[in-house]
């Protein structure tokens, strides 16, 4: 998917913040606000964190295995 | 008198022009004072600085106390005096992404604001600060006074004046320390002293967004680099392969995902993310230019009459497109965009600043 999409910068997942109610991960854009992907979105494969507030886009570095121990969180 | 210009991102008025609405065109900033500002810094929505005076002053969001205010003020829409602190006079602050730290004349270390990767280095697990803002106790008299104090957008770097360096924050990416196999290292709840192979004395560094560049010189007095944290532009290689004069040499800059080297002719050599024309683009050829920026992934240069950005300016950070052939595209800024130009000899521009999509000017009029 990245292939397609120029994206800003690649950054790991341990790097984001999870928020367990919303079930979003968060991380810094350099505009001040926040690149943001939800859990199910990743879940389903999706691995490009977009901002609300511009147009740039990271790609989220992570396996699906990792993303077991914020399924437990949710849950 | 001075006067403060800005345009760029604003949505937690950190422009300090008393709304919310991104600038494109440089504006006023509204400051009670006419002083001159001596430093400028910037997190994701708050922006702090010191005047000629000592005064510490802040605009933008207080949702996590990072402008030092009481916990009941929700934002500074222009510019105001930290009252907390208005007993002390400051001499260098800097800012993260929600966290400020501010050093005083007789070197104490205030911090204020949110994080949750040990920003505030108060200790472990404390990631906001109580009462409105806290202490570092890392005794900076004794060590020399603070030097230089430098944040990324989740750590920080001090020297101190006898070139001890100290660090704290997330370190997930080893940006600190190596942290090895001991996963505890990745967040540095306290200021721990970094260690440097012998005879080796850090001149200068710069904090990318998750790496710290160090310039280091050695018994020989030679210069060299040393990098530290995630590299995802090359920048240790590109780095390594450029000689460093100890004599040409004068300061290095970042922005999040790059760094740029400046020499005692005023040029400036960038290497990094250049994926929105944040390198440098303009030639030895151009005249010098006097003062240097860099924001999250901007630059502002300036002679005394004239200022230009160049990067990623999606929020007027860059100001309007001047030229009308602009080759990628509306955010990318890959030639110096003329920002503001003086009113004539009654202005001239003392000093230029970069944030997180923001830009400041500095201006001293004549009447």
């Amino acid at each position: 998917m990245s292939e397609q999409i120029s994206v800003y910068d690649q950054i790991e997942i341990e790097d984001f913040t999870f928020d367990p109610d919303l079930q979003v991960f968060s991380y810094p854009c350099p505009c001040g606000d926040r690149f943001q992907i939800s859990l199910g979105d990743m879940e389903d494969g999706e691995n490009i964190a977009v901002c609300p507030s511009c147009s740039l886009m990271v790609e989220v570095i992570f396996e699906k295995e990792d993303l077991g121990e914020y399924i437990d969180e949710v849950a | 008198m001075f006067k403060l210009l800005c345009c760029g991102s604003n949505n937690g008025y950190q422009l300090g022009v008393g709304d919310n609405n991104d600038r494109h065109v440089m504006t006023v900033s509204k400051l009670h004072s006419h002083k001159r500002i001596v430093k400028m810094a910037s997190g994701a929505e708050h922006t702090l600085l010191i005047l000629e005076d000592g005064k510490l002053m802040g605009c933008g969001t207080n949702g996590r106390q990072q402008l030092f205010l009481d916990s009941l003020v929700e934002r500074s829409p222009v510019f105001e005096t930290v009252h907390l602190l208005s007993a002390f006079k400051f001499k260098t602050i800097a800012c993260g992404w929600e966290y400020s730290i501010a050093v005083t004349r007789d070197e104490r270390i205030f911090v204020s604001g949110y994080g949750a990767n040990g920003e505030l280095g108060l200790g472990k697990d404390i990631r906001s600060s109580t009462k409105g803002y806290g202490e570092i106790m890392v005794n900076g008299e004794n060590r020399g006074g603070v030097k230089q104090l430098k944040s990324s957008i989740h750590s920080s770097i001090i020297q101190f004046g006898n070139d001890q360096v100290w660090a704290w924050g997330n370190n997930k990416k080893g940006q600190l320390v190596d942290y090895g196999k001991n996963e505890s290292l990745k967040i540095i709840w306290e200021p721990v002293q970094l260690e440097f192979d012998k005879g080796l004395k850090v001149i200068d560094y710069a904090m990318g967004r998750d790496f710290t560049v160090f310039i280091v010189q050695d018994e020989h007095d030679k210069l060299k680099s040393l990098f530290r944290g995630r590299d995802n532009f090359d920048i240790e290689r590109r780095l390594a392969s450029l000689h460093l004069s100890n004599d040409s040499f004068e300061c290095i800059e970042s922005m999040w995902t790059s760094i740029h080297l400046i020499d005692d002719r005023r040029r400036i050599k960038s290497i990094g993310n250049n994926s929105y024309g944040q390198t440098f683009p303009g030639t030895d050829d151009d005249s010098p230019y006097i003062h240097y920026a860099t924001g999250s992934e901007h630059g502002l240069c300036s002679t005394h009459n004239e200022a230009f950005s160049w990067g990623w300016g999606e929020h007027g950070n860059c100001g309007e497109h001047t030229r009308g052939d602009k080759s990628v595209d509306d955010v990318t800024f890959d030639y110096l965009n003329l920002l503001y130009r003086t009113n004539g000899k009654k202005e001239k521009i003392v000093d230029v600043f970069a944030g997180c999509a923001t830009s400041f000017i500095q201006i001293e009029e004549t009447l």
